[in-house]
């Protein structure tokens, strides 16, 4: 698998490198946007991680050029309380995004989880979802929880099926609403919220330490098929 | 009423009445002695003059009543400067003394705002009376500021000129200076074309002082206040300052040794398994500790200059728990112990920020009691609000300091050699974000020991 990483500091290019090398990534380094897309071109890779707080908006220009011709997940670095910038990038076709500073268990969880989902794109949908008790039959559209059965409204199942396909990925309002409810429904917080919190009091066990639907400040939601400590 | 013509009339007729009924020959004009003459003129030259005696007798008591209305009126104001620091209702008080004067109808304290705009500041406007329009007296006031002279004050002035015509009434404009600076200017109107005596007039000139006085009491008041702000703030940065070289050393000396105790493994001479493991885990936590206080920092400096803004969302009270105990490795999250009784409450406020705040408190509650004792997360409802409680069963807050514990950089003595660094800023953060999103923060000790935080946010409005 090639990881390409972009980002301006020699110190964390070095610490990528390391980092990623250990689980048997193939590093490539790139230390400007111009760069960075270069490379991406000639060397296609199998995953971008890719730093936002690069000089003169850099990232955000990588992130748009890929994005003109490279379906390629992107993973981007970002700084504490810039979830401006977070959703930006993600508007701008990002993937996920990781907060400076971050364990590297971390961030091979978040490649493994952006590998999973094109992967998935390529190949034959799932038909069945099983983890930590939970259990989601697409076909027969049953979910269950400790093999007892769990009834959905439509639109929380559409919300769950989305979040489960796009497991340890992060989803932003807009995608959520977009796909389950229509883009001109892009802009209502409220009914996601709402469906979001009737879906946890569903299949969480413990609502207030969600499990499964984990709440990305100002971004969106994340469903963790990773046990604590692994994310 | 009567007078003293009045007195010269009672004594005429009074003469020529006992002429006519008691002086022989009654009943006529006319008088036959001529001792019996003289005393009738006698009679009547004392009764003209104790007419006049009189009349001058009240003529004094009048006086004497004016100037001991003069007098306690001028005591009032006094008391008023005194007492009243608030300069508008001072000088609303001092104005209304001015009720006496007959055919004052309006009075006011206007203040001159960047050269061009006036700003009345008190005015007086009695029952029935309806303010006149001030900005047709924009050229006369800029006149008196300009000129330091008052308009319709002295006779002979050219204050035709200056004043728009009003024959109803008219207007007198004066400066308010103080060590010939104007401060302001006072303005009266007055139903006609009146004159002023002298007395009123010395009445206008000490109430005149005395709004001087609270005008310029005023500006020096806020000149102590933005004084002590600068103080307060170079107090922040001296703390600041020394707690970045302190605090921030700590972690990174550890950081150091322990990377630098790893670098000298080497194969003949190698760190064991278990000491590398404990060193490496050092290190990140001394990172994360680090990461915190520069996360502090950025808060801090966001107290200082008050610069926070706030954007208010709706979210659910189960949201914001599990958000805030996310952060918290699984250690730590099994000795939370949460009772939500609000259910899916929805508060309106800035979701990071009181993410932030509640892990903060938990971080305290955490940190500040035994590893194995539990920390108790509680949410109700209560009233209009929502009330949450971190309790922890640690040592409680320091005796009779329960509320200096919010203060920036506060450290209880025992602490001072802070095993605990970050509590110093993380209280007074927290108090100004909660306060920021409409909310407050208290804390007090448990009866059964440890200390007790309670958030108090508003509930999402209906609507």
């Amino acid at each position: 698998m090639k990881v390409l990483v972009v980002d301006d500091e020699p110190q964390i290019r070095r610490a990528l490198k390391a980092g990623l090398e250990r689980s048997n990534y193939q590093v490539r380094l790139a230390a400007t946007g111009e760069e960075g897309l270069s490379l991406a071109a000639m060397e296609p890779p199998d995953v971008v991680i890719l730093d936002l707080a690069m000089p003169q908006g850099d990232g955000f220009q990588v992130c748009k050029g890929l994005r003109e011709w490279s379906k390629v997940p992107i993973i981007v670095l970002s700084v504490r309380d810039s979830e401006e910038d977070k959703i930006k990038a993600l508007d701008l076709g990002a993937d996920d995004y990781l907060t400076k500073p971050f364990g590297i268990n971390e961030l091979l969880a978040r490649i493994r989880a952006v590998l999973r989902r094109s992967a998935h794109e390529a190949g034959p949908e799932e038909t069945q979802f099983t983890y930590d008790g939970l259990s989601i039959d697409f076909v027969k559209r049953v979910v269950t929880l400790h093999d007892k059965e769990i009834h959905l409204t439509p639109k929380e199942y559409d919300l769950l099926g989305y979040m489960v396909h796009n497991a340890d990925r992060v989803l932003t309002h807009r995608q959520l609403l977009g796909k389950v409810w229509g883009p001109e429904f892009a802009e209502d917080h409220h009914t996601l919220r709402v469906h979001v919190a009737n879906l946890r009091n569903k299949i969480e066990p413990q609502p207030e330490r969600p499990r499964f639907i984990h709440t990305e400040t100002r971004v969106g939601y994340r469903f963790h098929t990773q046990p604590r400590g692994g994310v | 009423m009567f007078g003293s013509r009045a007195a010269i009339v009672a004594a005429i007729l009074a003469f020529l009445a006992f002429d006519f009924f008691f002086v022989e020959p009654r009943f006529q004009f006319t008088v036959r002695d001529p001792f019996e003459f003289v005393a009738l003129c006698v009679f009547l030259a004392t009764g003209l003059l104790v007419g006049q005696l009189t009349g001058l007798l009240r003529r004094r008591e009048q006086d004497a009543q004016e100037r001991a209305l003069f007098a306690s009126t001028l005591a009032k104001a006094s008391w008023t400067v005194a007492s009243e620091l608030d300069a508008p209702k001072a000088l609303t008080s001092l104005l209304s003394e001015l009720s006496c004067i007959d055919g004052l109808n309006y009075a006011a304290v206007t203040i001159l705002l960047d050269e061009s705009e006036s700003k009345v500041i008190a005015q007086y406007l009695p029952e029935g009376a309806l303010a006149p329009d001030l900005r047709l007296y924009e050229d006369a006031q800029k006149f008196v500021y300009a000129q330091r002279q008052s308009v319709g004050w002295d006779d002979g002035q050219h204050w035709e000129k200056v004043l728009p015509q009003d024959a109803s009434s008219s207007f007198i404009l004066l400066p308010v200076s103080k060590e010939s600076e104007v401060q302001g200017i006072f303005i009266m109107r007055l139903h006609g074309k009146v004159d002023l005596g002298a007395e009123q007039k010395k009445l206008v000139e000490a109430i005149l002082n005395h709004v001087a006085v609270v005008l310029q009491r005023d500006k020096l008041l806020q000149a102590q206040a933005d004084a002590r702000a600068l103080q307060e703030t170079n107090k922040l940065k001296t703390a600041l300052l020394q707690m970045v070289s302190h605090d921030f050393r700590s972690p990174l000396a550890s950081i150091k040794t322990n990377a630098t105790t790893l670098a000298a493994s080497t194969p003949d001479s190698p760190v064991d398994e278990p000491v590398r493991k404990v060193l490496l885990d050092s290190i990140e936590e001394e990172s994360d500790r680090l990461n915190r206080m520069v996360g502090n920092l950025l808060d801090l400096s966001r107290l200082e200059a008050k610069a926070w803004e706030t954007r208010r969302e709706a979210f659910s009270v189960t949201e914001l728990i599990g958000v805030s105990l996310d952060s918290f490795n699984e250690l730590d999250n099994n000795r939370i112990e949460i009772a939500n009784a609000a259910g899916e409450t929805e508060v309106e406020s800035d979701f990071v920020q009181m993410t932030q705040v509640m892990r903060n408190l938990l971080e305290n509650a955490l940190k500040y009691s035994p590893t194995t004792s539990r920390v108790e997360f509680s949410i109700n409802k209560d009233g209009g609000a929502v009330l949450f409680k971190v309790r922890d069963h640690g040592a409680g807050l320091p005796k009779n300091q329960e509320d200096e514990i919010f203060e920036p950089f506060f450290r209880a003595k025992e602490h001072q050699e802070s095993a605990f660094p970050g509590l110093g800023m993380g209280l007074a953060v927290c108090k100004g974000l909660v306060e920021v999103n409409g909310g407050t923060l208290s804390a007090y000790n448990s009866t059964e020991g440890g200390a007790v935080f309670c958030v108090r946010l508003p509930l999402k409005e209906q609507g």
